[in-house]
């Protein structure tokens, strides 16, 4: 009785304060602006299907793909286990499950293989972070934390699976011994080859092993599942709502201003009446300076950044040695959205410090982005980090004049001369001097 | 602290310049309007110093002495950060009116500091800046290539032949700036030139004031002799000519 | 009646700008049938002011209070414009360097004269008063007529030819009153270029632009000055990208300069930097660029490598020395 009280209040714990951390990452999601994505609904599922489900953007790395299959398919098939484990935990059963009888055995073992799918995997990650150092999660931006967050991860999935292992070793183990609470279910694969190392073990051991294994894999289930939403791991469930909601058409296309547009056609029409005074506060900031200047996709791609770095890989400014990297910005984004909501939550939300995001993300990082694309070509999980890297420079342009001097003295030659260098706009047609061509 | 900044309104670097009605005046047409290159960097440095909290500088204004046609060049200055602006509306026929027109304004204004370029490119007289300090009998320093706000107290840097001169004078003072004042013009924002539209410009009638000099013709300057090529194989040559012929070595 | 020249003085020393104002002033005397005074501020001593003589001073004014260690226009205005009206001057003769601008403006207020900005010629006109200078940057010459009674010119320096005659000149040690608290500037800090010829004042400069590639190619570029005792200067981006000091800078922002040679290499030659240079007597342009700009204004050219020219070109001054 009491086991299963317990139970149920850890239970309930878990998934309260999973509950209330997701809450408070919408929340801070839904900082910033508005934006309408009701369009083209059939299409974003089956971009969904492809990218998200499908994870069709991570051929590009292989070995990295393989693995990852194995554990993101592995922890989907192995969590319908966990059904059978909470029902055990609430009613007092014990595999209850197996009332199915001869298929039994045979889902356990199935179960057996992807778990150690996913152990294989995690140890083939360690050993591509750590030990071959793959060059992405060596970056700058990759030191303290966010390292010791994957290595986290990785080592926490190896400890659960093999709780589940050596679980299901000894419960075989007790189950051969005709224990009255072990009923013989059938033995199972892979922790049958296992059984061995705890042979010689008293049943009271066994039991222990088997009942610490039981509660082991279960509270570090709940326990990890609170941790995912403080971790990269994050991406795990943001990963299909970003994918849904990400950009259609061509990538590099870059949306137009809707205020600015306005602004020009008025220009271009000749009308000489005056907006009226106040209209230029009434458009707001152009640009982004701080993380509520972005709309609540920006900041949905911020939090569901599994810091992969395969965007930074393949960014040509990145490759050249230029400062840039576009992991680092969307991270930089996250960061500031958590410390900011964590303000909000405390003093409300007027709460303003005299901090922004140009704290993190120098100019010469901005200015760096060629916007090719590439990052948001490669990314898995369709982040857009130049969509964030160019409302910052709409920021410098448009609202400080900060653009580098180079850009600045174009604008100015344009505006004096009609042409970006420095001539008089007189000389403009000298290169057709001697040609026969009327360019009248 | 109020700042100042005496703006001209020039025709572009790259304009080639024409004359009209028999060389007595310049032909207008086609010509692109700035805001003299000194003045820009004088105007640059007074934002700056604007944009730094602690300098106490609250308002940057614009003055100019200039018919209507000259508005937009007011306007771009206002874009590009000014906070106000003034126009004496007269034809600025020489420097002494022009200087006399100015005082005259800050006669009926307060301002701690007021910024001059040294020179402007249409004209290049130089004189513009120091009239106004003796018309209003304030201290003026020339050829200063930096200014700063140190603990409310204004820090000239000026150039002397040979090297430089930190001073500091008390306001109200006039600066006359040179190159250095600003590393690069600053450019209107977007921002700033919707803002611009609703800055207020003040009209002020000229006082009475008789020039003192008058321009009577232009000139173009006499085409210069074609260059002589030297082969680049016989640089010699060149030495040779430069010793016997035009004789400056 | 007389032309009243200000000759100012480098710690005590007066350079050729000085006698060239002096002589300068001395033509403008005989044109307007006067003598010319010369008035100096500052400690000079009697033996450098009666070089101003050699030049055509008849009467040179000695002002030596303590209060003209600092160079404060408002004082020297009212101790240069006491001089004025004391001799009776109806023409001043300032320089248009950067004393001269802070100068000559506040004196024209002060005695309601007229101002000929940086003439490089005698006047032409004297009823009415017309004098010729350069206006929209060299592009356009302009003739100004000062109408005012009293005028004052500013001269270019190094564009009028020094005269020499013999003159027994006057020295007056003047006592004139300075009000101290007219002195307001304040000086906190002094640095002064020591060692190279000034750029302002050499005859021959030799400057490098971008056509240089590279900051570690200088060294013919110094050596060729070296040899010509000449300044060094540079176009603007190669002083913007820190290759050479800012204080060698020349073009429209940067110094504005008249040597008699002016030897440009690897510049382009764009407006903004020929109008700081296009007053040079002679200008060499070397360029790998046949259509440079530079070439339009140069007197002679050549159209190569300079990293290859220059060597030969040492060569041949080394030669032509010995």
């Amino acid at each position: 009785m009491i086991p299963n009280i317990i139970f149920v209040l850890v239970l309930f714990v878990a998934v309260f304060l999973f509950y209330r951390k997701v809450r408070s990452i919408s929340q801070e999601i839904k900082l910033g602006k508005p934006l309408e994505i009701k369009d083209h609904k059939a299409k974003r599922w089956k971009l969904v299907a492809k990218v998200a489900i499908g994870q069709s953007k991570m051929v590009s790395r292989p070995v990295a793909a393989i693995m990852h299959l194995f554990v993101y398919v592995g922890f989907i098939i192995v969590n319908i286990e966990m059904l059978e484990i909470l029902i055990d935990g609430v009613f007092g059963t014990h595999r209850v499950f197996s009332f199915a009888g001869g298929i039994y055995p045979v889902l356990i073992s199935s179960f057996e293989v992807f778990g150690l799918l996913v152990m294989f995997g995690c140890l083939i990650f360690l050993i591509r972070r750590n030990v071959i150092r793959v060059n992405r999660f060596w970056s700058k931006e990759m030191r303290l934390w966010p390292r010791s967050d994957a290595n986290i991860i990785l080592i926490t999935e190896l400890f659960l699976m093999s709780a589940i292992l050596i679980m299901n070793a000894t419960d075989g183990i007790l189950q051969m011994r005709n224990d009255p609470h072990y009923l013989d279910v059938g033995s199972f694969l892979f922790s049958g080859l296992i059984q061995p190392l705890f042979a010689g073990m008293s049943d009271s051991r066994l039991i222990f092993i088997e009942r610490f294994c039981w509660w082991f894999h279960i509270v570090g289930v709940l326990a990890f599942l609170n941790y995912i939403p403080y971790s990269k791991h994050f991406h795990m469930f943001l990963a299909f709502p970003n994918v849904y909601y990400s950009k259609l058409g061509p990538q590099s296309k870059i949306a137009n201003m809707p205020s600015i547009t306005s602004e020009i056609k008025m220009m271009l029409s000749g009308n000489m009446d005056m907006p009226a005074e106040g209209q230029a506060e009434e458009i707001g900031k152009f640009g982004s300076n701080d993380v509520r200047d972005f709309t609540w996709k920006h900041l949905m791609d911020a939090y569901t950044c599994s810091e992969c770095g395969r965007c930074t890989s393949r960014c040509p400014a990145n490759i050249t040695g230029k400062k840039l990297s576009p992991r680092k910005v969307v991270m930089d984004v996250r960061d500031r959205l958590e410390v900011l909501g964590k303000n909000i939550r405390k003093s409300g939300t007027e709460f303003s410090d005299d901090k922004s995001l140009f704290d993190k993300i120098t100019s010469e990082e901005l200015w760096a982005c060629t916007t090719c694309n590439a990052c948001a070509l490669e990314c898995p999980v369709n982040i857009d980090p130049v969509a964030i890297i160019m409302e910052m420079r709409r920021y410098l342009v448009m609202e400080k004049a900060a653009a580098p001097a180079e850009l600045n003295a174009i604008f100015s030659n344009i505006e004096n001369n009609g042409a970006p260098w420095q001539y008089s706009a007189e000389d403009r047609l000298l290169w057709a001097k001697d040609l026969e061509i009327n360019v009248s | 602290m109020k700042i100042l900044v005496c703006i001209s309104n020039v025709p572009d670097t790259t304009t080639k310049i024409k004359f009209a009605e028999g060389n007595t005046s310049i032909d207008t047409s086609g010509i692109q309007w700035v805001i003299n290159p000194w003045d820009e960097l004088s105007l640059t440095r007074a934002l700056e110093l604007k944009d730094d909290a602690a300098s106490g500088i609250t308002s940057v204004t614009v003055v100019h002495v200039g018919p209507v046609t000259s508005e937009p060049t007011i306007r771009k200055a206002l874009a590009i950060g000014a906070d106000d602006a003034i126009r004496v509306n007269a034809e600025s026929s020489d420097a002494w009116f022009v200087a006399a027109q100015i005082a005259e304004v800050v006669k009926n204004e307060q301002f701690d500091i007021i910024m001059c370029g040294i020179e402007s490119s249409d004209y290049n007289g130089s004189v513009v800046g120091g009239m106004i300090s003796e018309f209003l009998g304030f201290p003026s320093v020339s050829a200063v290539s930096d200014l700063n706000i140190e603990n409310g107290q204004p820090v000239l840097t000026r150039e002397i032949d040979g090297g430089k001169e930190v001073v500091t004078v008390p306001t109200p003072f006039v600066a006359i700036v040179q190159k250095g004042i600003a590393k690069e013009p600053r450019i209107a924002a977007m921002r700033g030139i919707m803002m611009a539209r609703s800055k207020p410009v003040k009209l002020v009638e000229p006082a009475a004031v008789e020039s003192l000099t008058e321009i009577v013709v232009f000139e173009k300057p006499a085409p210069r002799a074609a260059c002589k090529y030297i082969d680049a194989d016989n640089p010699a040559q060149l030495i040779d000519l430069l010793q016997n012929e035009a004789k400056v070595i | 009646m007389s032309v009243l020249v200000y000759t100012e003085n480098w710690d005590g020393k007066f350079k050729k700008l000085s006698f060239e104002l002096v002589s300068y002033a001395t033509e403008v005397a005989k044109m307007v049938n006067t003598t010319v005074t010369a008035v100096s501020l500052g400690k000079v001593d009697d033996s450098e002011l009666t070089k101003l003589g050699n030049y055509g001073a008849s009467k040179i004014v000695n002002v030596k209070n303590e209060g003209l260690n600092v160079l404060d226009s408002q004082a020297y205005t009212s101790v240069i414009a006491e001089v004025a009206q004391k001799e009776g001057a109806t023409v001043l003769v300032i320089a248009n360097n950067n004393i001269g601008k802070s100068l000559a403006p506040r004196l024209s207020v002060r005695l309601k004269a007229g101002v000929g900005a940086c003439v490089s010629r005698l006047p032409l006109n004297l009823e009415p008063f017309t004098v010729i200078k350069k206006v929209f940057s060299g592009n356009a010459f302009a003739k100004v007529v000062i109408k005012s009674d009293v005028k004052i010119l500013t001269l270019a320096q190094n564009s009028f030819k020094l005269v020499e005659t013999t003159n027994d000149a006057v020295i007056e040690n003047a006592n004139i009153a300075l009000d101290n608290s007219l002195v307001k500037t304040e000086i906190k800090d002094v640095q002064k270029q020591t060692g190279q010829i000034l750029l302002i004042d050499a005859e021959i400069v030799v400057s490098g632009g971008r056509g240089m590639k590279s900051p570690d190619n200088w060294g013919p570029i110094e050596e060729l000055a070296g040899l010509l005792g000449a300044a060094t200067a540079c176009s603007r981006p190669v002083s913007d990208e820190g290759w050479r000091p800012p204080n060698e800078h020349t073009g429209q922002t940067g110094k504005i300069i008249a040597p008699n040679l002016y030897i440009a290499v690897g510049i382009s030659g764009a407006t903004q930097h020929l109008a700081g240079v296009s007053s040079s007597k002679y200008i060499v342009a070397i360029n790998t660029d046949k259509d440079a700009p530079i070439f339009e204004a140069a007197s002679y050219g050549i159209v190569g490598d300079a990293l290859k020219i220059l060597p030969k070109l040492i060569e041949a001054v080394k030669e032509a020395k010995s």
